[in-house]
């Protein structure tokens, strides 16, 4: 296992906040965050700004009648070969 | 083999049962991911229509079990790229996202120079219409990539196959896109008067 320093570890913090680390490499970045505020910091803004486009950038309403448009439609055409 | 998938395949009438149970449900998800697309109801509502009925006509041929959701918003972009593109003007901006420093937003709002919750208070503060802007105003490439996985939570992997593009290319318009939004958010704070200008 490498010991992984600040400079490293920022580079793969937006993977890792993604879920996207290997295994291995995701131990040792664990390994290096446990002892590092300043890096426990990045990680922590990541998070947080990728839980707030997902939580502030969903939830439109479906336009009233939509759904029933798009089940007549569907109904009406032909059926799926 | 033609006579035993014959033999059994579903009726039109399971086909459109499954797909009302299976696809209808994702309608709302579809809606919001496409206004995000096309920047405007009307071009939304269209695009989900076409979405649909695009997904209906290849249902048959969608294995059941595999993965419904990716299929479906592979099919939406698909048709976006091909059928709304044209029509969209790309949003000029004045500095790619190759020119914004790394950790753009951290090191302004970052827990050193400021009180952790006051930084975290200013990005939650930021009304949601704002912070969908700020993603609208993304190049069409660097918004997708976003979209699909801080929205709507695909995988790189999934991004890769539903833009058709290698992971590679995934990981690199995500890392610029969000770049590109954070700048967009800080200057979306500052106009707001949330961060001193």
């Amino acid at each position: 296992m490498r010991d992984l320093n600040c400079g490293e570890t920022r580079r793969e913090i937006e993977r890792y906040v993604d879920g996207e680390c290997l295994k291995e490499l995701t131990v040792e970045l664990e390994a290096h965050l446990s002892g590092c505020e300043d890096c426990q910091d990045h990680v922590e803004f990541k998070r947080h700004l990728k839980l707030l486009v997902h939580e502030k950038c969903g939830g439109d309403m479906l336009p009233e009648g939509l759904a029933e448009r798009i089940r007549e439609r569907i109904r009406s055409v032909n059926p799926p070969p | 083999m033609a006579e035993a998938r014959s033999a059994a395949a579903p009726t039109d009438q399971e086909l459109v049962e499954r797909f009302e149970r299976d696809v209808l449900p994702l309608l709302p998800g579809l809606y919001g991911a496409a206004l995000r697309m096309t920047r405007n109801p009307a071009d939304a509502e269209d695009l989900v229509q076409d979405t649909t009925l695009r997904a209906y006509r290849g249902f048959a041929t969608f294995q059941e079990g595999t993965n419904l959701k990716a299929w479906l918003y592979r099919i939406l972009t698909n048709s976006f790229i091909n059928t709304y593109r044209k029509k969209q003007r790309e949003p000029k901006t004045a500095e790619g996202p190759d020119d914004i420093d790394e950790w753009y937003l951290f090191d302004r709002l970052g827990s050193r120079s400021t009180e952790r919750s006051a930084e975290e208070d200013v990005l939650d503060r930021i009304p949601d219409a704002d912070v969908k802007a700020a993603l609208e105003s993304l190049s069409e490439n660097f918004r997708l990539a976003v979209l699909l996985a801080d929205v709507e939570g695909f995988s790189y992997k999934e991004i890769a196959e539903i833009m058709d593009v290698p992971i590679g290319t995934v990981m690199s318009r995500l890392h610029r896109g969000r770049k590109a939004l954070e700048k967009a958010l800080y200057g979306v704070a500052k106009e707001r008067g949330m961060v001193d200008a």
